[in-house]
């Protein structure tokens, strides 16, 4: 009969569905992102998807091995350890300052010229470290100086420089700028440090 | 978005000593020991998983993360995890979480990992990683546990266990109540036990009124219970909870092709043509609409209203022909590629955008054949494999640029090669200019004449180039004193006095003065004797390291073909996975959309054969105008 045979297409399209929409319309915001997979696909085709998914899997790891290995060398070809010279910003806590950007001179020559995202801003707040300069230098004596750019307490313009005299070595040299903050006169601070 | 971060920050976070970055407001945030480790935190912080993921292996393998080796394992866990390499996660979640004393870092790690698992069909992995929690989860990751543990069951089928499962969960928060015992229903009626199964429905489907948040599910609750009375041939059941469903909302078009049904079923057709003829007149694509097309001549022509019902099916097989052509044609367009291009759109080069698992395609384009497959592009198959299909455009991408770069590091190779051989000569020249044997030598022979002099506090000797003139007149003069006057004799032993006086009064400062300066000798030549050796070895170690060099780059090109051609590979094979799943769901609407044509002409051909059977044919009933 029609209307059985009809009523009972209906039927398992709703019984199918029922329990895929479930999660979609959870209260929770994580849920709620996260669409189901329908109780009604073949079983045949979840294998399928996994064999696929397995061979993604496999060819990311690889690639991600690959990126890895190319990386190295490329740091080794453009900079020698004996003359690498990197420079790093980090930031420590940064009430005091928003950051817009870094002008950096190494001998007095531009070297880096940054202007942070808000995204990136948001990521040295967070703890992350920037890699703003890599580059070679003889050994010997050489002049940092840095220029900060941003926005200071009472979101007033701010603009401040850190310059440092250091010596370069024969092994690689790193020199971290951390903006930080100075409790006692609410202004931020700028510093330089040297890594061995 | 809440719920943007959560994986590596909730599980690499979750470690005491990062803990705290999560919450950077505090004046002990945390202290990076290693830059490398913050170059890895700058590039996790800003979503770019496949970059801190390289940064991190590089760190590794280099050696640079003395200091945060245990937090930067389990980062690799989390960034693998969120770069959709699950497996590799799961790993090392297992080796670093067993030896981890923070049950509640074991229990989030677990849960993140069984929602991927979940997410992308592995279900048993799913099921065994959710084994693993041992406590519970924060407040709001618990609710979400319960409900993903027993989701993961239901789709295994195994409705009982999820039953089980549910029922136990004996504190669910007021927001998840309605959707456990929706899960509890529909469970319930699976098993066959619809008395059960529809007495928890119609709890949920009864579920305040005023939550205007709860509505969707009361809806859904609605609909499954009355189509479980109907599937239960009880249509008087049936419809009071189908007539509770919102007629603008998701589910109204289900809800009014039952209510139809459940009329029909009590054989009151006329009662059933209302909510029917409503249907008729909305968006053709749904299948209930597209049912009701069926459903509305077949109750004319059980009401005996011949020619509206041959009117309504003749209409029906018009619009079930043109939706079939449509259909077809969608069919041999995503064939031809089109669908993926189409659904991702320019985004599709974008390269800045986070890869992986949180990613999702949050806007669907509206042409034929997404509107067709809007279910579909929902489902979690869909939207997995389309995300492996985005993150192989990446790594395609990404290889053409490596392909591109080898090409420029043979430059590099070769520039460095070509300086070398040009300042090989000059280097030659000056490193034999320079003996350092000999300046050694001749440091030896300095400090042995100082110590002789120590030995002998010969004062004259470290006198000044005057005071040691002076001395070697008066030393002179001495052989002839003999024969000098008495005063001359006496000048004479005074001159050597006051000489000697001012030779034995400046002697310690100027012993002292030496010594420092053979320590300064001693440090220069230590310096030149390295930077001779610096600029030698580096002479020597060149030529092996060019050749070292150079075979790395040969033996990564290889490397970077051979995956380039896999990653194509596999590329084509997402998409036709892809346009395979859409292409099945629009030939199963289609083979619908077959059959209820051929029901629609069957009828029509009944209704014919009736009418020229009547040898004396009657006035056709109407229901608009009989009367009746």
């Amino acid at each position: 009969m029609v209307v059985k045979w009809i009523a009972s297409v209906s039927l398992a399209a709703i019984a199918a569905q029922g329990v895929a929409v479930i999660a979609q319309e959870a209260p929770v915001e994580t849920v709620a992102a996260v669409p189901e997979f329908r109780a009604d696909e073949g079983a045949e085709q979840r294998a399928e998807f996994r064999t696929l998914d397995e061979d993604v899997q496999d060819l990311k790891k690889q690639v991600l091995d690959l990126n890895r290995d190319l990386f190295l060398l490329e740091e080794e070809l453009l900079f020698p350890s004996n003359t690498q010279t990197a420079v790093f910003v980090s930031m420590d806590v940064g009430e005091f300052f928003g950051l817009d950007s870094v002008e950096l001179k190494i001998d007095d020559k531009d070297v880096a010229n940054y202007l942070y995202t808000e995204r990136e801003a948001d990521a040295l707040l967070k703890g992350g470290v920037q890699r703003l300069f890599i580059g070679n230098l003889k050994a010997g004596e050489h002049e940092l100086v840095a220029v900060f750019t941003g926005q200071g307490p009472h979101t007033r313009d701010y603009r401040r420089a850190a310059s440092l005299v250091f010596e370069k070595g024969i092994g690689p040299k790193y020199i971290e700028l951390t903006i930080s903050d100075r409790e006692v006169t609410q202004q931020p601070e700028f510093l330089v440090k040297e890594w061995e | 978005m809440a719920a943007r971060l959560p994986i590596v920050a909730a599980v690499a976070f979750a470690l005491p000593a990062v803990d705290a970055v999560a919450a950077r407001g505090d004046d002990d945030g945390i202290v990076v020991q290693d830059l490398a480790y913050g170059e890895v935190l700058f590039e996790f912080f800003q979503e770019d998983y496949f970059a801190a993921l390289t940064r991190l292996l590089a760190a590794q393998q280099r050696g640079e993360l003395e200091h945060h080796g245990a937090e930067a394992e389990l980062m690799l866990g989390g960034l693998y995890l969120s770069y959709g390499e699950h497996r590799l996660a799961g790993e090392i979640f297992e080796r670093v979480l067993a030896q981890s004393v923070d049950p509640a870092l074991n229990d989030r790690a677990w849960y993140f990992l069984a929602k991927i698992w979940h997410q992308r069909g592995y279900l048993p992995e799913a099921e065994a990683a959710l084994g693993r929690i041992i406590g519970e989860l924060p407040e709001e990751l618990e609710p979400e546990r319960q409900m993903l543990h027993a989701q993961v069951l239901m789709e295994q089928g195994r409705f009982a266990d999820a039953l089980t499962a549910l029922e136990a969960w004996r504190r669910p928060s007021d927001a998840w109540v309605g959707y456990a015992k929706y899960n509890i229903g529909v469970s319930l009626v699976r098993l066959g036990q619809v008395e059960a199964g529809a007495r928890v429905l119609d709890e949920v489907g009864q579920l305040d009124p005023e939550n205007p948040d709860l509505g969707a599910l009361r809806d859904k609750a609605n609909v499954a219970l009355g189509y479980a009375w109907l599937q239960a041939s009880r249509p008087v059941e049936a419809k009071p909870s189908l007539q509770r469903v919102r007629l603008n909302g998701p589910f109204s078009n289900k809800a009014l092709l039952g209510v139809g049904w459940s009329d029909a079923e009590g054989a009151d057709y006329r009662a059933a043509l209302a909510p029917w003829l409503a249907l008729r007149e909305r968006n053709l694509l749904d299948s209930a609409v597209q049912e009701s097309l069926l459903a509305v001549p077949y109750a004319y022509a059980q009401l005996g209203a011949d020619k509206q019902a041959a009117d309504h099916y003749v209409d029906a097989i018009e619009a079930f022909s043109s939706e079939i052509v449509r259909l077809t044609s969608s069919i041999e367009s995503i064939e031809q590629g089109e669908l993926i291009t189409e659904l991702l759109g320019e985004r599709e080069d974008a390269g800045t955008e986070a890869s992986g698992w949180y990613w999702r395609l949050e806007r669907i384009p509206d042409s034929v054949e997404s509107r067709y497959l809007y279910e579909l592009l929902a489902t979690n198959r869909f939207q997995e494999g389309l995300k492996n299909y985005r993150d192989l455009k990446q790594v395609n991408r990404n290889l053409s640029r490596w392909a591109e770069s080898l090409g420029a590091f043979d430059d590099i190779l070769d520039t460095r090669q070509r300086a070398y051989e040009q300042r090989l000569p000059t280097i030659d020249a000056s490193l034999s200019s320079v003996d350092l044997d000999a300046m050694a030598a001749r440091r030896v022979e300095l400090e042995s004449r100082l110590q002789a002099i120590e030995r002998s506090e010969d004062v004259v000797a470290l006198g000044t180039a005057k005071e040691q003139e002076l001395w070697g007149m008066l030393e002179a003069m001495e052989p002839h004193l003999a024969g000098a006057s008495a005063e001359q004799q006496e000048k004479h032993r005074f001159l050597r006095g006051l000489l000697l006086w001012d030779l034995r009064r400046d002697y310690k400062a100027r012993l002292w003065a030496e010594h420092k300066a053979l320590g300064d000798l001693d440090r220069q030549l230590r310096e030149a004797q390295r930077r001779h050796h610096q600029v030698s070895s580096s002479r020597d170690d060149w030529p092996e390291k060019f050749t070292a060099l150079t075979a790395r780059i040969e033996g990564l090109r290889p490397r970077v073909l051979g995956l380039q051609e896999s990653a194509q590979l596999a590329l084509n094979r997402q998409q036709e996975f892809l346009q395979d799943i859409a292409v099945e769901e629009l030939k199963a609407q289609r083979d619908r959309l077959n059959t209820y044509m051929v029901q629609a002409r069957f009828a029509l051909a009944s209704i014919y054969d009736r009418a020229g059977a009547r040898v004396d044919p009657q006035p056709q009933a109407s229901l608009s105008g009989s009367g009746e």
